[in-house]
């Protein structure tokens, strides 16, 4: 005999289902049809009506991509490797030095400095879209550049030039400044009167202790390096050094009329950071939850 | 024994670094001075530079160069003229009848607007509805949760090829949908139709307004559903966690109270996460009047062979919003980069006094717990 209060109760937990489900369905139907239209043949993903499965699983199709035109697709994936990696490195190592500073150190101009700091997370992407090219390409003894910054091209076309403006965040050294104010100041004290220096107690003792903080901020810094389109698209001209962002909207040129390739080459470059989302789920939606304090 | 002794000592003192370094020199630094690591500039320089050179100089240069007229080098110092330009014809315009029109500028601040609107609204809407449907359900949540949160975290280039094939106008699957339905096929991305137009032409309707004030054009449309799409995982989670922050106390005497459904949702739980939903609307607002990528992913060219280098802007200019015209203007043709950069700063003012407006407006109506 089913306890009907019991019954409702259990009801009422999974109503929501019949709404959640379906809704869940629709949001990932774009993944699900760009994986079965990448492994149709030329054929099948021209025919009308559209099948849904596919006839024959053409997995050939992946290679076709990668390796038409020659070694461009390989090219455009190394360049953002180097993007993420790189940039994301450079970010964390500057960005916890200036967050430890922040929080544990004291020196003249501190609140002001760090009031400047976030005053750079309220000014949008577009309106330093300009004058950051122009610096880029006419700083001074770069690039062939002389002491007014023309004849040469600066940082343009560099992967420096892709990473450099982006590779100082103000958020990231919030949020870190955030997790190394948590650190007892004794720690530092012991760690001193032992006769350890700044760098190393920094490296080897707070480091570890702000290690969940830091992890999203690599995480974050990956993925926007990974997914950045206009910067690296204006800032660079030759497709030697494009990644992957910039790369597949010229193979959508090149691949015209072969949609099945089209569709591989998007799940070719959506594949690393699908598989770094399901690794770090946790990370990913604290980032999420912080960036109330980004706006 | 003398550690736990030290402790006490040195958390008595407001912080280790009023500790004076031994030393002859710190006693003859003047007393604010004592104490200070002067080692942290140069921790705090790397970053500080970087910002300073391509976050907060921009402003400032940026704004100078909204003043030439600049192609590849500065060619000629226009003053305010790129302003003047700007509000004088690009904004509002006249016909060769005299009657008032929008001028490419006016247009794409239009198409900024009902991008915004629609995007925003329907993602909070949404996000709202389900969020709270989540928080209820205890079977499958965070495979759900994980789910719903997918497009948000890829890559919007690609997810946005594939929004191109499925609403390809010949072989798209939406088309095939349609057919299949006994509906006629639609030209999607290529369509520059407004949808109020749109929607009324089955009626027998053909209001005598100038598109511009119709809606958005289809195409327009079909970008606001990607990015409905793309950012509705971001408004779910943030709903998701202002709603696991609610006292459980008040959810529960909600229930005890009788309040049911639809009631409860609308006296208890809306006005409790409203400093969400503003946060919300705020962030929400600020990303779409800003976005870019989406709008450039699904209209630079479609599968028609874009390569990047031609306008973007969608049939007829429709899709146009503003920072692709910022974008096209700088990238795309010689000599409008000073114009360009002006175009970027009514974005910011626009977007300053939007923001300025939501929280005069909607703050007033927030319930802070």
């Amino acid at each position: 005999m089913p306890d009907p209060q019991r019954f409702r109760h259990r009801l009422r937990a999974t109503l929501p289902l019949v709404v959640l489900v379906p809704g869940a369905a629709v949001m990932i139907f774009p993944f699900v049809w760009m994986l079965l239209s990448s492994l149709k043949s030329g054929a099948e993903v021209s025919h009308l009506p559209p099948t849904l499965w596919p006839h024959k699983f053409q997995f050939s199709n992946y290679a076709t991509t990668w390796r038409t035109p020659p070694q461009t697709f390989g090219r455009y994936y190394l360049n953002s490797f180097i993007l993420a990696a790189g940039g994301t490195l450079l970010k964390a190592v500057i960005a916890t030095l200036a967050a430890y500073a922040f929080a544990h150190m004291r020196f003249p101009g501190r609140r002001l400095l760090f009031a400047a700091f976030l005053a750079t997370m309220m000014i949008p992407g577009e309106v330093t879209l300009i004058p950051n090219f122009v610096t880029i390409r006419h700083l001074p003894f770069i690039g062939g550049n002389d002491g007014s910054g023309y004849g040469g091209h600066g940082l343009y076309d560099t992967y420096l030039g892709m990473i450099l403006p982006s590779a100082a965040d103000a958020f990231s050294i919030f949020l870190l400044r955030q997790a190394f104010l948590s650190i007892p100041a004794d720690y530092w004290e012991a760690a001193r009167l032992d006769g350890c220096g700044r760098l190393r107690y920094l490296w080897s003792v707070a480091l570890p202790m702000v290690r969940p903080a830091l992890a999203v901020v690599v995480v974050l810094s990956t993925f926007e390096y990974w997914n950045s389109l206009l910067w690296p698209l204006v800032v660079t001209n030759s497709e030697a050094i494009r990644p992957v962002q910039v790369g597949i909207l010229y193979l959508q040129g090149e691949f015209n009329s072969q949609p099945n390739l089209i569709m591989a080459a998007a799940a070719l470059s959506i594949l690393p950071m699908l598989a770094l989302y399901l690794l770090a789920q946790r990370q990913f939606r604290e980032s999420v939850a912080y960036s109330g304090l980004r706006g | 024994m003398t550690i736990s002794l030290d402790k006490e000592l040195a958390s008595g003192r407001r912080g280790p670094d009023r500790l004076a370094p031994p030393g002859a020199k710190a006693r003859r630094l003047p007393s604010r001075l004592r104490g200070v690591d002067w080692v942290a500039y140069a921790y705090v320089l790397p970053s500080g530079v970087l910002l300073g050179v391509f976050g907060l100089w921009p402003v400032a240069f940026g704004f100078w160069i909204s003043l030439w007229q600049w192609g590849i080098v500065p060619e000629r110092f226009v003053g305010l003229g790129n302003y003047a330009h700007i509000f004088g014809s690009d904004l509002v315009d006249h016909d060769a009848s005299g009657h008032l029109q929008a001028g490419p500028v006016g247009q794409a601040l239009l198409n900024t607007i009902y991008y915004t609107v629609a995007t925003v609204g329907a993602s909070v809407a949404l996000a709202f509805v389900i969020a709270y449907l989540l928080f209820r359900v205890r079977a499958l949540r965070n495979l759900l949760r994980t789910l719903f949160f997918l497009p948000y975290a890829t890559t919007i280039t690609a997810s946005g090829l594939v929004f191109v094939w499925i609403f390809d106008p010949q072989l798209g699957v939406a088309n095939a949908v349609l057919r299949a339905l006994g509906l006629p096929a639609q030209t999607w991305l290529l369509d520059p139709t407004p949808i109020g137009r749109k929607l009324l032409a089955p009626i027998g309707l053909s209001p005598g307004l100038p598109d511009a004030l119709l809606g958005p054009s289809v195409a327009l449309c079909v970008v606001i559903v990607f990015s409905v799409w793309n950012t509705l995982g971001f408004s779910v989670m943030i709903y998701l966690s202002g709603l696991s922050a609610l006292p459980r106390e008040l959810m529960d005497a909600a229930d005890i109270d009788g309040a049911a459904g639809w009631r409860k949702v609308r006296h208890v739980v809306l006005p409790l996460v409203s400093p969400t939903t503003l946060f919300l609307l705020v962030y929400t607002t600020a990303m779409s009047f800003k976005a870019f990528t989406p709008i450039y992913a699904l209209t630079q060219g479609g599968f028609g062979g874009g390569n990047g280098v031609q306008r973007a802007g969608g049939p007829l200019g429709t899709t146009n919003v503003l920072t692709i015209e910022i974008f096209n203007d700088f990238y795309q043709e010689q000599n409008k980069v000073g114009y360009a950069s002006a175009v970027s700063f009514l974005l910011l003012a626009v977007l300053m006094l939007l923001t300025l407006l939501q929280f005069r407006l909607l703050g007033r109506r927030t319930h802070y717990a």
